[in-house]
């Protein structure tokens, strides 16, 4: 299983809340991409989809990194289930 | 409130959502990190960002006092109401915290993503996480004018591209010294002799401190690499600075610099030759006041927007 320097003890606790933590940066992503889809169009867009689509675009590092943080994640949380570690 | 189609989403809503995800961010990253480490974070992020901050607001960066022209009770503005429900000299506490409830997250996902890799690296994957959220926050902070952008440069969707390499070097610095102070518990070999005659003990290794004497080596730390963040912003926000020159910003920040002062109705920097943005430049901003007053719905109050006199 991971190991991290960041916390002592790495329980299903803790993992939970490391999935939680991403969970809650992706929300707020999300929260940006409504806001951008009903507010005003950018400086040098004509229409609120053009938002939308530049969100998609500058956010695509975002949405890859989080891909990944997911997946390990996941993994992670798997792993300490098997091995029942609380 | 709506204008035309469009929602403007206004100081008081950007709070309420920033206060509420900094609350549950704070309840999380204390169950990972545990609470003396995320405070650590907390209180060193908030002294690392209401520092650099406030420097920019009164160098005529940006400001956050446009809502101060909205907000009225019986008709009248809100004497000395800047918009935000609690600023710390010039900078709502909002946006400090804003700044920690995402770089908490980025910092611990770049720590499971690279777990092995040394702390330049995963400072690095966490900056990138943190700018890349940015550029969608804000281009549609530009438009709701929760701050205004007031520095010459090169403007991406109204946003000058130096504060994106600001937001990266905020967090790619702040990550490292966490992490190297708190989480290592080493020091930086170039700072060690200065913290060993203030401090009057050799840092190297601060693995026996408890957290009281941590907590003054991680702000001892913050507040030294400030400069060094600012000079390396300002070093390579000159490279697309020179590259394109497109300024567009409002112009109405109310610490304007000297430049806005001797040139306010120009588009280049000095030498380049003054150039006059009129109102149907496409270049120009066109915010929520000037979309208020094109549809007739109201005039600013205390001053034209984008006015360039």
């Amino acid at each position: 299983m991971h190991k991290s320097r960041l916390t002592e003890t790495e329980t299903r606790q803790t993992l939970r809340a490391r999935l939680r933590i991403g969970i809650l940066l992706f929300a707020f992503w999300l929260v940006l991409i409504v806001m951008a889809a009903f507010t005003f169009p950018f400086v040098e867009h004509i229409s609120k989809a053009q938002n939308v689509g530049y969100g998609l675009i500058v956010g695509l590092p975002f949405l890859i990194i989080m891909g990944f943080y997911f997946a390990a994640a996941f993994k992670d949380l798997k792993e300490a289930s098997a091995t029942k570690k609380d | 409130m709506l204008i035309g189609n469009s929602f403007r989403i206004e100081s008081w809503l950007v709070e309420i959502i920033f206060y509420l995800f900094f609350l549950l961010i704070l309840w999380e990253g204390r169950k990972i990190l545990g609470k003396e480490k995320t405070s650590l974070f907390l209180w060193g992020s908030l002294l690392w960002t209401l520092i650099v901050e406030n420097v920019m607001v009164i160098n005529g960066a940006y400001d956050y006092f446009a809502y101060a022209d909205y907000y009225s009770a019986g008709g009248t503005l809100i004497s000395g109401f800047s918009g935000w429900a609690c600023m710390v000299l010039f900078v709502p506490l909002s946006i400090s915290l804003g700044w920690f409830f995402l770089s908490l997250p980025a910092f611990i996902i770049s720590d499971r993503l690279l777990p092995k890799s040394n702390v330049w690296l995963k400072a690095t994957l966490a900056a990138v996480v943190l700018v890349s959220l940015d550029m969608l926050m804000d281009p549609i902070s530009v438009v709701n004018e929760w701050w205004r952008w007031a520095v010459p440069g090169f403007y991406l969707r109204g946003v000058s591209i130096g504060n994106y390499i600001g937001w990266f070097f905020m967090l790619f610095y702040f990550a490292a010294i966490y992490e190297r102070t708190v989480i290592e518990r080493g020091s930086f070999a170039w700072l060690r002799p200065v913290e060993k005659l203030i401090f009057r003990r050799d840092t190297k290794n601060l693995l026996g401190d408890d957290l009281w004497k941590l907590r003054k080596v991680l702000y001892f730390r913050t507040i030294v690499f400030i400069p060094i963040m600012v000079i390396t912003t300002l070093l390579f926000a000159a490279v697309p600075k020179q590259i394109g020159y497109n300024r567009y910003a409002p112009f109405n920040n109310v610490f304007p610099k000297k430049y806005d002062q001797q040139f306010p109705v120009s588009a280049k920097p000095v030498g380049s030759g003054p150039v006059v943005i009129t109102n149907d430049d496409p270049r120009k901003v066109c915010g929520p006041r000037c979309a208020a007053d094109k549809l007739g719905t109201g005039k600013p109050i205390g001053g034209e927007y984008n006015a360039q006199k």
